[in-house]
Formats: structure tokens, sequence, C-alpha cells
């Protein structure tokens, strides 16, 4: 604290003095936790899914084929961004500012393009969700996992604006470890989601 | 150290940890109220037959055990977990304030179209009572679509509150308030936090695929296998939290126990440990197959679940040693906990004459499942308010009070689940309103009459507490003697909780008479203005 | 190995133990897999957690002492948060617009947490946030965020008008602009402050917005265009006594009290559902039918066409069973009114079924579909 107080002479703080703000290990904590629920919730769809698929006599319906491609593209995706947000995280630990800024950018945007082939995948699906299991428990299983990396990418958004403001750095590490935990997590749920339609069909 | 004003901002923008708690305990006994009166309109329908149609019934029926299960109980829980932890490991304040104040605006906002969607016409989904899904196939009502989403609105902020308060016990201790060490009931809650975050996601899974289903009229529900994912997801005896329920009950019992008999708790590790287990067995009540579903035993039908219900069983002799080696007070608190035990232990012994009897019908299940899941957790509830009401309100609660209520309360459960009990054995059903023998169903809304008595006694105090303020000079612990760094603090506490760091956290001496050990404090303020000790609680 | 780490990968390796041991003895698909994902969450946060606190506690220096945290501030943000929670979780259910303003609420909401957190910083002066207000909040979020209210106003307003008949909106309408003039010129008579005026506004706007979401839920009245036939309902129309009377009742509106605003259905009914019984006909044709063991007595049932018939149904066993009829597509064509649900045993009841065109169907049990169900020939 005495030393930021006197890089920024004696301007008035935002906090009183002798108060500090959230270790980054809270935040990071918090991160970690609400992409380990995520994972969760796409781990409980995927098992709804095998379950319904067990007792059924012809899963998926006659006449519909898995574009298998488009998710192995997907999954590339995912990869990707995946690298870019463990860059950030490294970068924004070292006080890297414009590399931590670069690679939340981009691993945002790949993250939207990711977002943005789910949806794609949902409008391609071509069955009414109401027309079999297997179409609602897909929609349901895509619908999950769009809300998850919508909310992911709004969290690294989130923190490129801390690291471009620079509020974020060695000593504010968490804002970015939690936007990166989380995203990571939702990666994972991802490659669960994936496996699920896709491997295990 | 002026940064804090000493006005109290507004109740919709304060997110100190402290108000968000009381605020909980208030709307969850508001939903009790709600909740209970329900329950007693359900048993003056059994109690007058042919008063009350049957889906009128089946739907008061979902009412009750939606309300006190998911919205009520949960919200005491939270409530004394919000204001209780922070106190106990050291620190100012919750990790994510704000996100912790808006789970609870979140979770009355779900709890208020979950009720809303229980006044509308057409709703046909019938709740977490129902082992198997009923009218799920067809389009789905507005008021099956409310329910849902309600649903899924209060699971989200039960889960906002997991991931704040894990993260708050975790990484906001003081320093020498160690995991191994922390004081049983945030040890408790940490074991709850950590389930629910497993647990939740489970649920809002179920809604989700309920959503899309009925959102778009689907025919899931009429798949094979779709038993399952009801069972699991959204039936409530199929969940963890059935036991999550009582599992921070467990904690306050120890706490109780330990600060009424002035000697640390006896077994505190293996208590520690079993309520570990507890938690972590709770999960397998996801295990049951489908040959249960039906199964009276519900939801103790797995050999893992059923070692979980036993757990509590073995917590007793550990209270009832502590009272007995060291020197115990009456205070209502210890009332709330024997009354606990007795209805706990009323369902225990019923599950060991059921085995001998055989042919127990579904009447035999609501006795079950009050003695044995519901009423314990309400009555360890009351029995932490009484405790910590000088925390929390910065009043005592009436003595006497405390000691009716507990009476009512366990007297009231006990009459109406006997009653149900030996309704089963002669073969009555539940979940209808034309069920079994007139004498035994007057004689359990008489039960539950009671019960309801009780619970008014409880809500007076609290609505009394809530609006008259602190009492004037209440020492800081006015039970005397007792552990925790909550009793460090004054009744209520600052704003800030801790003008300085806390120290060590009293140690567990092997003796009764280190009470010295409480003392071992190394701020000065706590040295200044040390409390004499007082004597018997009033 | 911190205590938390080792707590997680305790739990992971018995929920890991758990899992395996019941995929083999039971074998059921869903508690494995939930089992399983159970572990692998707890192992992940353990490894995540099992590195961070080799600085033991003891040793952060004082800043750093959670004692001395900045305590909470005062926001407004969460019940924001929550406010616009509801208004999404309303609107998925109704299938109104208003999931469009919850998201935008949520959109606001986030975005003052989110400046709210920013000036909280350490690093945030009072200047750099003085600069950001002057030239940022007032001048551009200002002027958005009242555009974006007023509109919200506007549309719950006209979901209320939209909710009553056409006589009661022109009266509701009517109303409102006198309390708003009236209280207009109470204000400025009485010389009320700046906080009392906002105080005002809030309520006006909370009760506004209560109302809308009432009025969205009960659902538009019907618009009828000459030599309309009136569609079937699916029967979730009728919900004007609902939340829609409570809420006019707390801010004293009028009550849509003609009881003829019918709501029109947003979604399109597979087949009829008849809640209402037909008119009987002097003795309308029977069948049995018989539920015990978890089973209906007889596996086919026939049915003549083209008139109402009655099902009896009698329930020997302490279960719930009802029974429902569904068409070759899987929609349910007829369901008894309100469920129907009985429990035995020794219980009967009876069905009233409308006519059904010719074809084949199938008759179930809606408690128990998958176990009881049989073929129906509609002949």
């Amino acid at each position: 604290m005495s030393t930021i107080d006197s890089a920024l002479g004696d301007s008035m703080l935002a906090l009183p003095a002798g108060d500090t703000a959230l270790p980054a290990r809270s935040l990071k904590l918090g991160g970690l936790a609400a992409g380990a629920a995520g994972l969760m919730l796409s781990g409980a769809l995927s098992a709804a899914y095998l379950g319904l698929r067990s007792h059924a006599a012809e899963w998926p319906p006659k006449g519909f084929e898995v574009d298998a491609f488009l998710g192995v593209m997907l999954t590339l995706t995912a990869v990707m961004t995946a690298t870019f947000a463990a860059w950030a995280l490294s970068a924004d630990a070292r006080g890297q500012r414009r590399q931590a800024a670069a690679a939340l950018t981009l691993a945002a945007f790949v993250g939207l393009c990711l977002l943005n082939g789910v949806w794609y995948l949902g409008t391609r699906i071509g069955l009414g969700a109401a027309s079999s299991p297997y179409a609602t428990m897909s929609y349901a299983l895509l619908g999950a996992i769009g809300v998850l990396l919508a909310a992911g990418v709004v969290g690294l958004l989130a923190a490129v604006a801390k690291v471009g403001g620079r509020q974020s750095g060695p000593s504010f590490p968490g804002v970015v470890q939690a936007a990166v935990w989380f995203w990571q997590l939702t990666l994972v749920a991802w490659i669960v989601v994936w496996a699920t339609l896709f491997l295990v069909k | 150290m002026a940064d804090q004003s000493d006005t109290q901002p507004s109740v919709l923008e304060d997110t100190d940890h402290k108000r968000i708690g009381r605020l909980y305990v208030l709307f969850g006994f508001a939903f009790l109220v709600v909740g209970g009166l329900a329950g007693f309109l359900l048993r003056l329908g059994l109690a007058q037959p042919g008063s009350s149609r049957p889906d009128e019934y089946a739907r008061s029926f979902s009412l009750h055990v939606t309300v006190l299960a998911v919205l009520a109980l949960p919200a005491i829980w939270a409530g004394l977990a919000t204001y209780l932890v922070p106190l106990q490991i050291g620190a100012n304040r919750v990790a994510f304030p704000r996100l912790h104040a808006a789970s609870l605006w979140v979770h009355v906002a779900g709890g208020g179209l979950l009720i809303a969607s229980y006044g509308m016409e057409g709703l046909g989904i019938l709740g977490p009572s129902l082992p198997v899904p009923a009218n799920l196939t067809g389009p789905a009502s507005t008021a099956d679509e409310l329910w849902l989403t309600g649903g899924g609105l209060v699971a989200i902020a039960a889960l906002g509150l997991a991931i704040s308060l894990l993260t708050t016990i975790v990484t906001l201790r003081a320093p020498e308030v160690r995991l191994a060490r922390l004081p049983l009931f945030t040890w408790a809650i940490l074991a709850t936090a950590a389930v629910s975050l497993i647990s939740i996601p489970v649920h809002l899974a179920g809604l989700t695929i309920l959503y899309v289903d009925r959102h778009f009229g689907g025919d899931l529900f009429g798949a094979a296998g779709s038993d399952d994912v009801w069972r699991h997801t959204v039936w409530l005896l199929g969940r963890p939290e059935i036991f999550l329920l009582t599992l921070p009950g467990l904690g306050v019992a120890a706490a109780v126990a330990s600060s009424h008999a002035r000697r640390p708790l006896l077994g505190e590790e293996g208590i520690r440990g079993a309520l570990a287990a507890a938690a972590v067995l709770s999960l397998s009540v996801w295990a049951g197959g489908s040959a249960a579903a039906s199964s009276m035993f519900a939801p103790t039908f797995s050999a893992f679940a059923a070692l979980a219900a036993l757990i509590p069983l073995t917590m007793v002799p550990a209270w009832a040693g502590t009272l007995a080696l060291g020197r115990p007070r009456l205070h209502p608190g210890l009332g709330f906990v024997a009354g606990a035990v007795a209805i706990g232990g009323l369902a225990a012994l019923n599950v060991g004459v059921a085995f001998l009897v055989d042919g127990e019908a579904g009447a035999w299940s609501t006795g079950y499942l009050h003695a044995g899941f519901f009423v314990p957790p309400l009555l360890l509830a009351c029995a932490g308010l009484w405790h910590w009401a000088p925390k929390l309100w910065g009043r005592r609660f009436g003595n006497a009070s405390g000691w009716m209520a507990a009476l009512l309360l366990t007297g009231g459960s006990v009459v109406q689940s006997g009653a149900s009990f030996i309704a089963g054995y002669q073969g009555a059903p539940n979940r209808t309103a034309e069920a079994g023998s007139l004498v035994l169903n007057r004689l359990a809304g008489l039960g539950a009459a009671v019960t309801l008595l009780g619970l008014a006694i409880v809500v007076v105090e609290i609505v009394r507490a809530t609006m008259s303020g602190p009492e004037r000079a209440l020492a800081d612990d006015p039970w005397g003697e007792s552990q925790g760094l909550e009793w460090t603090v004054s009744s209520p506490p600052s704003r800030r909780n801790f003008e300085t760091v806390p120290g060590a956290t009293p140690a567990a001496p092997p003796d009764a008479d280190a009470t010295s050990a409480a003392t071992d404090l190394e701020s000065p303020i706590e040295q200044a203005s040390e409390p004499e000790p007082v004597g018997a609680a009033t | 190995m911190n205590p938390a780490a080792l707590l997680l990968f305790v739990l992971s390796a018995v929920s890991f133990g758990a899992g395996v041991g019941f995929g083999i003895t039971v074998g059921e698909e869903t508690g494995t897999a939930i089992l399983l994902g159970a572990g692998v969450v707890a192992g992940i946060g353990g490894l995540a957690i099992v590195g961070s606190q080799g600085r033991d506690v003891a040793t952060l220096d004082a800043a750093a002492r959670p004692a001395s945290l900045a305590t909470a501030a005062p926001s407004v943000w969460p019940v924001a948060a929550g406010l616009a929670a509801l208004l999404t979780a309303t609107g998925l259910a109704t299938g109104s617009g208003l999931v469009i303003f919850g998201l935008a609420a949520a959109a606001v909401a986030g975005a003052g947490w989110f400046a709210q957190s920013w000036a909280s910083h350490p690093t945030w002066t009072d200047e750099q946030n003085e600069r950001v207000s002057s030239r940022l909040i007032l001048p551009i979020v200002l002027p958005l965020g009242v555009t974006g209210l007023v509109l919200l106003i506007a549309f719950a307003f006209s979901r209320t008008l939209l909710a009553v008949d056409s006589n009661a909106s022109v009266l509701i309408a009517l109303v409102a602009a006198l309390v708003i003039l009236g209280v207009g010129v109470w204000v400025a008579l009485r010389g009320l402050g700046r906080s009392a005026v906002l105080g005002l506004l809030t309520a006006g706007a909370l009760a506004t917005a209560g109302l809308g979401v009432g009025g969205a839920v009960a659902g538009e009245r019907e618009f009828h265009a000459a030599g309309d036939s009136s569609a079937e309902h699916a029967g979730e129309g009728e919900t004007n006594d609902g939340p829609a009377d409570e809420a006019a009742e707390e801010h004293g509106a009028e009550q849509p009290e003609e009881g003829d605003g019918e709501a029109a259905s947003d979604r399109p009914t597979p087949g009829a559902v008849a809640e209402d019984g037909e008119p009987e006909a002097s003795s309308p044709p029977q069948v049995k039918l018989t539920a015990d063991g978890l089973a209906f007595d007889k596996k086919s049932l026939s049915l003549p066409a083209g008139e109402p018939t009655t099902i009896v149904f009698s329930n020997e066993e302490s279960q719930p069973h009802n029974v429902a009829i569904r068409d070759a597509g899987g929609s349910t064509i007829f369901r008894p009114e309100g469920g129907g649900i009985i429990t035995g045993p020794g219980k009967e009841a009876e069905y009233e079924v409308p006519p059904i065109e010719a074809g084949k169907y199938t008759f179930f049990c809606e408690v128990h579909p998958a176990a009881m169900k049989g073929e129906l020939t509609v002949a």
C-alpha cells in the first residue's frame, strides 16, 4: 500500500487508508468455483443424455446425421482460445500489460467465434425441439454451453478492460485469474458436450 | 479510521453481510409461514373429508413441500451462515458482498415467481415431491414455465451463495484460523457449500431439460429412462439437498452443546470428520436405482445414503457427553437440540419397526420425512437463533418463550408424525385428501396446529427483535465462557466486525478447566474490554 | 499441500471410487456419470488450489490481512440484478418480449456493478473518478439511461393496458394521467425536496413495472378481426384472476372485472385439450379400466368414433393413477379435468371423453407413462 501511496503522490485513493482490496486468491477461487459449477451442469446434462440414450430404441432419430466436421472444428477453436487465455494469465502475472491485453482480446474474439459456431450448430439441427428426446436434449446441451460461453466471453472482456486500465498486474492479478480460470473450465465443459453429442452420439 | 459513516445504508443498498444475513432469516421465516400454513390447510383437508378437491390437494401439497424445502429452510441457513461465518473466521466481510446480496434478491424474486405459479390456473408440474414425473406431456401452461424459471432463479441464487461462502471460508480466514480448526458451524457450512456446488448444477440441469421440453411441448418425460432424469435432478428426495438441509444444523448443535456445557465438544475431531463424511455421502443419494423409486425408505434406500442418515445419530453421544462432562447451564438452545434428537429418534425407531412390521403404506412416508428430514433442521435452526440472537439482533430472545417454542414444535411434530406413522401401519396412502382413519388424521391435524403455535412464538421473537433494535449494554458474551471469535466482539458487532486482526483462535484444551485458553488473544482491544465472566445465562 | 487442496483431493478420490464401484455393481449410467463427474470437478479444484497456498497465510504482510479488507460498500446493483433476473425469468415463462428487457436490465446492472468495482480499486483516484464522471457518465450514459428507462416504463404500461379489455384500458390510462398530474401538482405545492421526488418517481416506476410484469404474465386480450372464428385455447389464457389482479389491488388501479379479458395463447395447441365436459347424451358408451400393480388390466381398448364416451376407471392399489390419451405423434389429446389422479385402493373415477376422430391412439397413466399404457382404437 505504501508504495502505491508514494507513486500517486498525495492524491486521495478510492480506499480509506489501511484498507486493502480483496486478495487475488479469493477472486481466483471464485472463478474456479463458478467454472466448476458450469462444468457440473454440462456433465449432468450429458449424463441425462446418455441415460435417455441407453433406453431409447432409436437414437438419434432415423435419418438424422451428426455433423462430425463442425464439431471437430469447434473443438479446435476451443483449444485455440484456451491457449490464448493461458498466455494471458502468464503475461499478466509477469506484468506485461500489452501482451496480456492482446491475449485476452484474442481469447475473447475466438471465444465469440466458438459461441457463433455453437449457435450455428443449434440452427442446423433441423429437428423440432419437441420432436424427440434426442432433439430436446441436444438443444438443452447446446443452450447451456452457449450461456456459459457467453458469460465467459463477458468475463474475458471485463478482464481486458481491467488490464487496459492498469487495474490488473502482478499486484492485482485476481480479475484476470478469475476470468481465465472460469473460461478454461467452460472450455472443458464444451469438450464434455462435444464428446456427448459428437463422439458418443 | 473514519472511513465508514455511521449512518446505515438503505436496506436495498446495503451489502454488509450482517444485514444480508438478517434479511435472509426474515425472508426465510416469511416463506416458512407461507409453507407452514399450506401444510396446515392440507391437514385440515384430511381432517374433514370431502372438503378439498384432489387437484387442489395435490397443488397445496406441492406448494407445501416446495416452499419449505426449497425456499424457507435454505434461506434460514443462508442467513445464519452469512451472518456468522465471517465473524467466526475473523474476517470483516464475505468475499463477494455484492454477489451475496444479489443472491438474496434473486432468491426472493425466484421464490415470488414460484409461489405465484401456484396461484395461477393450469399448473401441471406437481413439483419435487413426486418420485415420478406427472402431467408432463402436451403443451405447458404459463404457470408451469413460471414454476421452472422461478425454480431456476432460486437455484442460481443458491449457487452464488455457495461460491461466496466457500471462497470466504477458504481465503479470508484470519492468519491463525486453520481450516482444520474451524468452528464446527463454519465447518458444516463449508461442507454444505462444497457439496452444493456439485449438486445444485445437477438440479439446474433437470430444470433446463424440463424447460426446453415443456416450452416446446415435447414428450421427453414419456420416453423410457426419463424417470431417472426426474428422480435424480428434480425429486427432492433423490438429491443430496435432502441431507444438506440438516448438515448446518449439526454444526449448530455442536456449537450450542459446547457453549452451554462450557467445555469444548467431546470428540471434536471425530465430529469434524463425521460432518465431512456425511456431506460426501449425501452425494450417494444419486446412486439410487429405479427399483427404489417407490421405496418407503426414500431417501435412504441405498446403503451409502443410509450411512449418511446414520451419521447424525453418532453425534448425539458427543453432544450428550459434552453436556455430561461439562458444567451445563439451562438454555433454550439445548431444548431445541433435545427436541431435534427426540424427533430424529422417533424416525429412527420407526425405521426399525418398519423392518419388522412390513406393509406400511404412503402415510408412513409422510411421518418419516417430517420426523427425520424436515423438522430436525427447523428445530436446530431455532437453536441457532436463540444462541446467536445477541449477535444477529443485539438482543437475547426470551428464555421462557424459547423453552415453550421448543416444547410446542417438538411435541406437535411428535404427535403429527406419530399419527402419520400409525396411519401408515394401517395402510393409509399419502398425497390424497381422502386417506385413512379420521381419528388419526384429526390427531395429526392437532399436532400440526401445535407445531404452528410453536412456530408463531419463534416468528414473534424475530419480529420483536427486528423492530426493537439492540438491547443497551449487552455484553460481548452474554452467555459467558463461550468459545469462538464472534463472542469477542460487541453484541451486535460494529460494521467492521474486528478493529484489528484477531489472534489465535481458542485452542481445544484437553480438559474442561482450561477456559483461560478462551482469553488467549493478542488484540489489545479484547484485553482492554474483556468482559467479566457473566455467570448464568438469564 | 494445503488443507483445502487435500480436502478436495480426498473428495475427488472418494467420488471416483464411489463412481467406479457403483458403476460396476449397480451399473446405472446416470448415477455413475454424476459421481465420476463430481470426482473430476473436485480434482480440478484441488489442482488449482494446491499451489496457491504455498505462501503460508501467516507470512502475508499486514496489509493483506482479512480484517483490513475494505468493508462492503453500499451498492444498488445487486437489487438491480435481482430485478433483471425477475424480468428475464418472467419473460422466459410467458414467452413475451419481457426477456429482452430483462437482458437489457441485466446488462445495465452488470455495467453498473463493473463501474463500481472499477471505482473502488486501490489505484483509482478521486480525480480520475471526477474526470470520467463529467466526461462519460453525465453526457452519454445518463441520457441513454433515461431514454431506456422511459422505454421500459412505456413498454410495461403497454403490457398492462393490453391485458385488460379495451374499455378498462382507456380508464386505466386516464386514471394514470390524472394521478401523474395530481402528484405533480401536490409536489409543486408542497415544495418537496429532491430525495422525496426521487423516491416518488422510483415508487411510480416500480409500480408500473410490477403491473407490467403482471400484465405480461396474464397475456394479451384477444383482438378479433371481423369474421375471425375463435381458435381453441389451451386453458392457460384464463389467468386474469391471478397476478394481474394482485398487482392491480396493491397499486389501486382498476381491476379487469368484466372477466372477458381472455388471453390468446401464443403456443400452438397440438390438439384439443378438452377440459370442459361435453353435454351428456342420455347414456354415453362406457369402457371399464382397472389399475393394479402399476399396470392396467387391459392392453387395448376401443371407443366409438365421433361421440362422447365415458371411461370408468378404478384404482385398486395405493399408488396415484389416472387415464389420459395421446395420439400417434405423442401429443396428449385428452386428460381428465384437473388431472383426475386417484389413489386407491378401491377408488373409482369417471372420465368423460369428448368425441375423437377414428384412428389409433395410446391410453396411458400420466403418473407412470412408461409403465402403464396400452393401445386405443377409435373406430
